[in-house]
C-alpha cells in the first residue's frame, strides 16, 4: 500500500496547463498538439522540477527493455519537438535546460494541482500575468518576414496545424515530408524582406496569422512563427 | 531571360540542361511537363543541371518533387545537379537538399546510377 499522496495529474507552469490523465498540454487554454513521447519526456521532467533527468534515464522509462532502435535520435528528436511546442529555446530556455552529455531539467516554476484532495481545480482561464498576452494592438500593423540564420527565404506555413506539422517533420528529420508540403503550398516559400499585415496576435510568442502582402503569395493568408517578423512596435 | 531546357542522353540516363529561371509561367510549365513525361517513362534515370539556373520559385520546387516522386515510386532516379547561389539556398531551405541527392559534378551524378540496378 503506498502512503503518499496520489500524485498530481494536472500541472501549471507559465501559461501552460497539462493534464497527466489524458494526455492534454493547453497554452492560453488553447489545445497545443503533442503526443507520444515529447509529451512523454514533459510529464517526467515534470514530476522533478529542477532535477536532472539523465538521458539514460529518460530512454529506460520511454522505450521497453530489449527495445535497439537509435535511443541518442530518438531523444534529440523527441526534446527537439518538446521544445517548439513549448516555444522554447535550447541556448537560451525557458522551461526545459540542456546539461551538456548529461540530460535535461525543467527550470521554471511547477504548480501541482491535485484534484483527489477534494480541491477542484480552477478552470484554466488566459492569465496574462504569467504568459504572453495576446497583443491586440499588433493586428493590423505592418510587419517585414525576417530570418535570424541570415538566409533569404523562410517557409511560412498557411495555417497553425501545418505549422505543427512543419515541426513535427523537423524534428523526426522527415527532409521529404517538408519538401511535399512545399510541393502542395502547405509551405510558402517566402522572400525575406516580403510586406506582411497582422491579421491575428492571440499567441504573440508563438506567432501570428498574416496576410502576405507581396511576392509569389501576395493575398495568401499564412502563420509567420514570431522569429520571422520584425517591425512590429 | 526565362527558362531554356535542352535534353541530351548518357547511356540510359537523360540530363536536362536548364538555364535561366525556373520560375511560375510558361517557361515552368514546360519544364514541369518535360519532367512529367521523363517520369511517366518508367524506370528511368534523370539527372536535372541547375548549373545556370539563377532563380527557382516554389513552383519549380514543386515541379522536382513531384517528378522526384514519380520517378522513384516507378523504380527511376532523379539527382541533381550542381545548384549554386540562391537556387541552392532556396533548395536548401524547402529540405530538397535532403531528399533528392546533389553532385557537384557530371561524373558522380553519372556513376551514382551506376551502382543502381535499373540503370545498370
Amino acid at each position: 500500500m503506498c502512503d503518499e499522496l496520489p500524485a498530481a495529474t494536472e500541472l501549471r507552469f507559465d501559461s501552460y496547463h497539462v493534464d497527466l490523465r489524458t494526455g492534454e498540454l493547453r497554452k492560453h487554454g488553447r489545445k497545443v498538439r503533442l503526443a507520444g513521447r515529447p509529451f512523454a519526456i514533459l510529464a517526467l521532467l515534470l514530476e522533478q522540477p529542477g532535477e536532472l533527468f539523465t538521458r539514460k534515464q529518460l530512454q529506460e522509462r520511454l522505450w521497453p527493455a530489449n527495445t535497439f532502435v537509435d535511443f541518442e535520435h530518438g531523444v534529440n528528436a523527441a526534446i527537439q519537438t518538446l521544445r517548439r511546442a513549448l516555444c522554447d529555446s535550447h541556448s537560451k530556455p525557458r522551461y526545459i535546460e540542456t546539461l551538456p552529455r548529461r540530460g535535461y531539467r525543467f527550470i521554471a516554476a511547477v504548480e501541482k494541482i491535485n484534484s483527489s484532495d477534494g480541491t477542484v481545480p480552477a478552470p484554466f482561464v488566459r492569465a496574462p500575468e504569467n504568459g504572453v498576452p495576446p497583443r491586440i494592438d499588433w493586428v493590423g500593423q505592418i510587419a517585414t518576414i525576417c530570418d535570424d540564420a541570415g538566409r533569404n527565404y523562410v517557409l511560412l506555413p498557411v495555417t497553425e496545424d501545418i505549422f505543427a506539422e512543419m515541426s513535427a517533420c523537423e524534428a523526426a528529420k522527415d527532409d521529404l515530408g517538408i519538401s511535399l508540403l512545399v510541393a502542395a503550398e502547405k509551405l510558402l516559400l517566402v522572400d525575406c524582406g516580403t510586406k506582411v499585415k497582422i491579421l491575428d496576435a492571440s499567441n504573440p510568442d508563438l506567432g501570428c496569422k498574416v496576410r502576405i502582402l507581396g511576392g509569389q503569395f501576395v493575398g495568401e493568408k499564412a502563420f509567420a512563427s514570431r522569429a520571422h517578423l520584425s517591425g512590429l512596435s | 531571360m526565362g527558362l531554356q531546357i535542352s535534353e541530351r542522353k548518357s547511356g540510359n540516363v537523360t540530363i536536362l540542361d536548364l538555364r535561366g529561371r525556373i520560375t511560375i509561367g510558361a517557361n515552368h510549365d514546360s519544364f514541369k511537363s518535360e519532367l512529367r513525361r521523363l517520369a511517366e517513362s518508367v524506370p528511368c534515370g534523370v539527372i536535372v543541371n541547375l548549373t545556370e539556373v539563377t532563380q527557382i520559385d516554389s513552383s519549380g520546387i514543386s515541379a522536382l518533387v513531384q517528378a522526384y516522386v514519380t520517378l522513384t515510386r516507378g523504380g527511376g532516379k532523379l539527382v541533381i545537379l550542381n545548384p549554386t547561389g540562391r537556387v541552392r539556398e532556396v533548395l536548401e531551405v524547402t529540405h530538397l537538399s535532403h531528399s533528392i541527392p546533389f553532385y557537384a559534378d557530371e561524373a558522380s551524378a553519372l556513376a551514382s546510377f551506376r551502382s543502381s540496378p535499373a540503370h545498370a
